[in-house]
């Protein structure tokens, strides 16, 4: 492999890293959250379960992000909303009463809580049958209705290695793969996307062995055709739009192949869209590496885990970012000025 | 006519959906949509672009002469890489290229750049294109910056009660552990100039036209104020056929919208044209069009309309 210095700044093998992801939290999402304050909760702070939305990046320079709509609120049971631009990821909202319990939750407790739910969907195969498990998300709010104010925190629980993942090669899949093998990579994926089965699942896998043809499958089907040697790239959408690093998704990924499909080794595809159409050019093919880990399979174990939004582990400080969502233009007194 | 055999056909085929205030088509003579040829050019538009969808928007804002679940058109995510404002002067050089000849009623829309860019340059003391230094720039700084990295946060009222909160937990001294994550560098020019938008179309029943409205994030995702959105807006539109309204069809929020009113007129316009080229306008390519010609309002705004057919090209 050419090394190319702009692409890649550190050389390989590295630790795995990978690029964060941002919440987006709509307008309209605190007025929802507002009126179930005010309607439904009451006082009631005890956790709901909500559904963001996820998109692979589709945009050369601007990465993808979780999305919190008035949809979110829609209790799972009922929520059929979802498409190709709306990937429904599960999530866990708290909506604390005050400013002393949004201040007093734990939140490292609250977020390996989570990493444990994503723990026991990977060993029990529940992320075979429901992918988007993996990306499976937390807010903290507080309403703060006098001021028509929301104070909220996101994370995204990503469970952590205490061996680590190592990155081998990382390059634009059109420069790994042949003409061909594009061209029908992208023909598939495209099916995949534009099928109203598949293309919410976030998590799938290529099989590559086929001289003429690429075939995409679900993880599901994944017990019918493992074993022989088949050349394998493990896909999945991939939120972030940099060239040098993979998504924020690819670390719950290979714990799931490492805990549940015990591999060590695997190549991965970081799917990205230009439009409505894959961009193998911006698409990403790499080989990670991860030890065997240990003791993960004690039903009893919390794994560590990181990932509250503008969290950065490796400075030793941990500033969680605060999100506000306004709603002054909401408030009565605002309204009737509007009309005057 | 052909084009009238497609719409009739179309206005049969959803009318036991929709019933529209508009009956007849008048796409050809008046350049406006009934309520089920939006409909058939949102379907056209949503299958050659996926990017954009449908949406349902809040129940309570539903319109009961619209399919329930094809109330509006959105797009989200839609990146905005440089400020409409900093391009002006390229829109001077080029306004000698825009296809559509101006005379007096299409005025303000698609030839009249370079003479009205230059005009509202001193009527509303719009800085001096000399300082718009990419990269520099004052307006950029004055994006909130929530919590970000390096910056300052200027605007003080904005975080006020809880300023006093700080994550004070004893954890967050633990050992330092290794980085996971990447974030993204604020001093990258492309991130710091990167803000997104949701833009969305809804359908105008006094105008009986499309009506595109925006709805504008910060680099950090967070919502835009009104004011900065204008950024972002040819100056020739700024604060006059652009406005900040309630979105019809959404919960909350303030949403710069493109006022409607000249919108059949200047479609009509395009259409005549293309007419006179020998072309012949398929009322389901109209949300194409239209998202043309709106780029002539919303230039920097990076939205899907691609289409393998060029408005107004000698051509065609």
């Amino acid at each position: 492999m050419a090394p190319k210095a702009e692409v890649r700044p550190r050389p390989l093998p590295r630790p795995l890293m990978v690029e964060a992801i941002t919440s987006c939290v709509e307008t309209p999402f605190g007025e929802a959250l507002r009126l179930l304050k005010l309607d439904v909760l009451g006082t009631d702070d005890s956790p709901i379960p909500i559904t963001g939305y996820y998109t692979p990046c589709t945009h050369p320079k601007v990465s993808g992000s979780l999305r919190l709509s008035p949809e979110s609120l829609v209790p799972p049971s009922a929520n059929s909303f979802g498409s190709r631009n709306y990937c429904p990821v599960p999530g866990t909202l708290i909506n604390t009463n005050n400013i002393r319990g949004f201040q007093n939750l734990d939140v490292e407790y609250l977020l390996r809580e989570e990493a444990k739910k994503i723990l026991h969907d990977i060993m029990s195969g529940k992320i075979e049958e429901g992918p988007s498990l993996l990306l499976r998300f937390l807010v903290i709010s507080f309403a703060d209705l006098k001021n028509w104010k929301i104070y909220y925190s996101v994370a995204f629980p990503s469970l952590v290695f205490k061996s680590e993942m190592t990155l081998l090669s990382l390059r634009s899949a059109s420069l790994v793969l042949s003409q061909e093998k594009a061209k029908s990579l992208s023909k598939s994926l495209k099916e995949w996307r534009s099928s109203n089965e598949t293309t919410v699942l976030p998590f799938f896998w290529v099989d590559m062995s086929s001289d003429s043809s690429i075939v995409i499958r679900q993880l599901k089907d994944w017990k019918d055709c493992q074993d022989s040697g088949q050349k394998l790239l493990f896909g999945f959408y991939d939120n972030g739009y940099r060239q040098d690093y993979p998504g924020w998704a690819l670390r719950n990924y290979i714990a799931f192949l490492s805990l549940r499909w015990k591999m060590e080794k695997v190549q991965f595809l970081c799917y990205r869209e230009r439009g409505s159409e894959p961009d193998l050019e911006k698409s990403l093919i790499g080989e990670a590496s991860f030890p065997p880990p240990h003791g993960w399979d004690d039903s009893d174990y919390v794994p560590a885990a990181i990932g509250w939004e503008g969290e950065k582990p490796g400075d030793g400080r941990k500033e969680k970012k605060l999100k506000e969502i306004n709603l002054e233009s909401m408030s009565p007194e605002r309204r009737d000025e509007e009309h005057q | 006519m052909q084009v009238k055999q497609k719409v009739y056909e179309l206005y049969k085929g959803t009318v036991e959906r929709v019933t529209g205030p508009r009956t007849v088509s008048a796409f050809l003579e008046k350049g406006v949509l009934s309520v089920p040829e939006f409909i058939l050019a949102g379907d056209n538009l949503v299958s050659k672009c996926p990017t954009w969808s449908w949406e349902k928007g809040d129940p309570s804002k539903r319109k009961p002469y619209l399919p329930s679940d094809k109330q509006f058109l959105v797009t989200r995510n839609v990146p905005c890489l440089r400020r409409a404002m900093s391009v002006e002067e390229e829109y001077d050089a080029a306004a000698a290229e825009v296809v559509l000849d101006d005379d007096d009623d299409g005025e303000g829309w698609l030839a009249t750049h370079g003479v009205q860019a230059s005009e509202s340059k001193e009527e509303e003391d719009i800085p001096s294109m000399d300082t718009l230094d990419i990269g520099k720039v004052e307006e950029i700084k004055s994006i909130p910056s929530y919590f970000g990295a390096s910056e300052k946060p200027d605007e003080e009222e904005d975080i006020p009660d809880m300023d006093t909160y700080e994550d004070t937990g004893d954890h967050s001294t633990a050992t330092p552990q290794p980085s996971y994550f990447v974030a993204e560098e604020p001093d990258d020019d492309n991130i710091l100039l990167t803000r997104t938008y949701d833009v969305s179309i809804t359908y105008d029943k006094y105008y009986q036209t499309p009506r595109v409205w925006l709805t504008g994030y910060d680099e950090a995702r967070m919502p835009l104020k009104p004011d900065l959105v204008f950024q972002d807006i040819s100056q020739d539109h700024a604060h006059k056929t652009v406005t900040i309204e309630d979105h019809p069809h959404l919960l909350a929020g303030q949403h710069a919208s493109v006022h409607p009113c000249k919108h059949a007129a200047v479609m009509k316009k395009i259409i005549d044209v293309m007419m006179s080229q020998g072309g012949t306008p398929e009322v389901d390519k109209y949300l194409f069009i239209f998202l043309k010609f709106m780029a002539s309002v919303i230039p920097t705004i990076e939205y899907d309309y691609t289409m393998d057919f060029d408005l107004g090209s000698p051509s065609t």
